[in-house]
């Protein structure tokens, strides 16, 4: 996911949106490590030392991952999945969010 | 050829300086324990795949334990060890020597709850055997992982219309009420604090709610909620690098 993730965050550099992750790796310092090699440079919640037995995932009962959420901007759960919903499907819904972000500011 | 003979005889007969044989040191060697056991199949199996005889050889070790078993830890813990063998290719032997296993702990321990219980919980695939203690215990923590394991395959599904969701609290919060106070032994915690924790993602983690904050540290070590992106669209990934 992490090309795709990239460029989605550059795309949507300027406008309201953010990429936000819940790292579920046990080593905090191997994840510093591999973001640089990766290049991953938007945020995320650590899970903690237990990986994907951690606090966060296990609260929000997460069994699979990549687990996602698409929240928006007025803090409503729109679409979950469990598993890569694909690409283009994933852009689409979240550009269709963004505008209503940005019409619901307009129109204020 | 003959000086060796000699020389043995010798040996045999109390040594050439005619000191005496050292007495045989006895062996003592206490009974191994299921946790042993367990390290040993967990060892095993960490440096390369195990095949059916070693298989076998472990569930033999297990069997020997669990009849030898003088308390019910020893025969559920023989038990696990037996279940914990992963062997990739069925095999009807190795299943008859857990049923053996099976049979004996259903037989002697059957109100042992919370220790049953976490092995319960690990092998829902056993149905059989399952349903044969079921009708049998009483014990509290069974009774609740039971009922708890009937309601599996709805809190597992993924996706519920509105009716099921429904429904599916309901259950949970009938479990509740009647095994809130049982021990949950597998989870550390009581039904009630399980309950939770599974009414939690169903109703407040469906499409259409508020999402409930999130506090915690960046994986560089800063504090952040995740309220603090209100006004964004917000794609919350749950990853790893694995």
């Amino acid at each position: 996911m992490f090309p795709h993730e990239r460029s989605l965050v550059a795309r949507l550099k300027d406008e309201p949106f953010a990429l936000i992750g819940i790292n579920s790796d046990k080593d905090l310092e191997k994840v510093a490590e591999l973001n640089t090699k990766e290049s991953i440079t938007w945020r995320s919640f650590w899970n903690g030392p237990d990986g994907t037995g951690g606090p966060i995932s296990k609260r929000w009962g997460v069994t699979g991952w990549p687990t996602l959420y698409l929240i928006d901007a007025k803090g409503k759960i729109r679409h979950k999945f469990t598993g890569n919903p694909g690409d283009e499907k994933l852009d689409a819904l979240i550009d269709a969010l963004v505008q209503e972000a940005k019409q619901a500011t307009a129109g204020h | 050829m003959l000086s060796l003979q000699c020389l043995f005889l010798f040996a045999l007969l109390g040594g050439i300086a005619g000191s005496p044989p050292p007495d045989p040191v006895p062996i003592l060697r206490l009974p191994e324990t299921p946790e042993e056991l367990k390290l040993e199949i967990e060892a095993a199996a960490k440096s390369a795949e195990i095949d059916e005889p070693q298989a076998l050889a472990f569930a033999a070790r297990a069997v020997a334990m669990g009849k030898a078993g003088k308390n019910a830890a020893t025969r559920v813990g023989a038990l696990d060890a037996a279940l914990r063998i992963p062997l990739r290719k069925k095999s009807a032997d190795l299943a008859a020597q857990r049923d053996v296993l099976w049979d004996l702990v259903i037989e002697e321990d059957a109100q042992e709850g919370v220790l049953l219980a976490p092995l319960v919980a690990r092998n829902l695939k056993d149905e059989a055997r399952l349903e044969k203690l079921r009708k049998k215990t009483k014990a509290p923590e069974l009774k609740a992982t039971f009922a708890y394991m009937d309601l599996l395959p709805q809190i597992n599904k993924r996706d519920r219309n509105e009716q099921e969701t429904k429904d599916l609290i309901a259950a949970i919060e009938k479990l509740k009420k009647e095994h809130g106070s049982v021990a949950d032994p597998m989870r550390k915690q009581t039904w009630a604090e399980t309950c939770d924790g599974v009414l939690f993602p169903i109703q407040k983690l469906a499409i259409g709610m508020e999402v409930p904050d999130i506090e915690g540290k960046d994986t560089a070590g800063v504090a952040f909620k995740l309220s603090d992106y209100r006004g964004k669209v917000v794609l919350l990934d749950f990853w790893g690098h694995w």
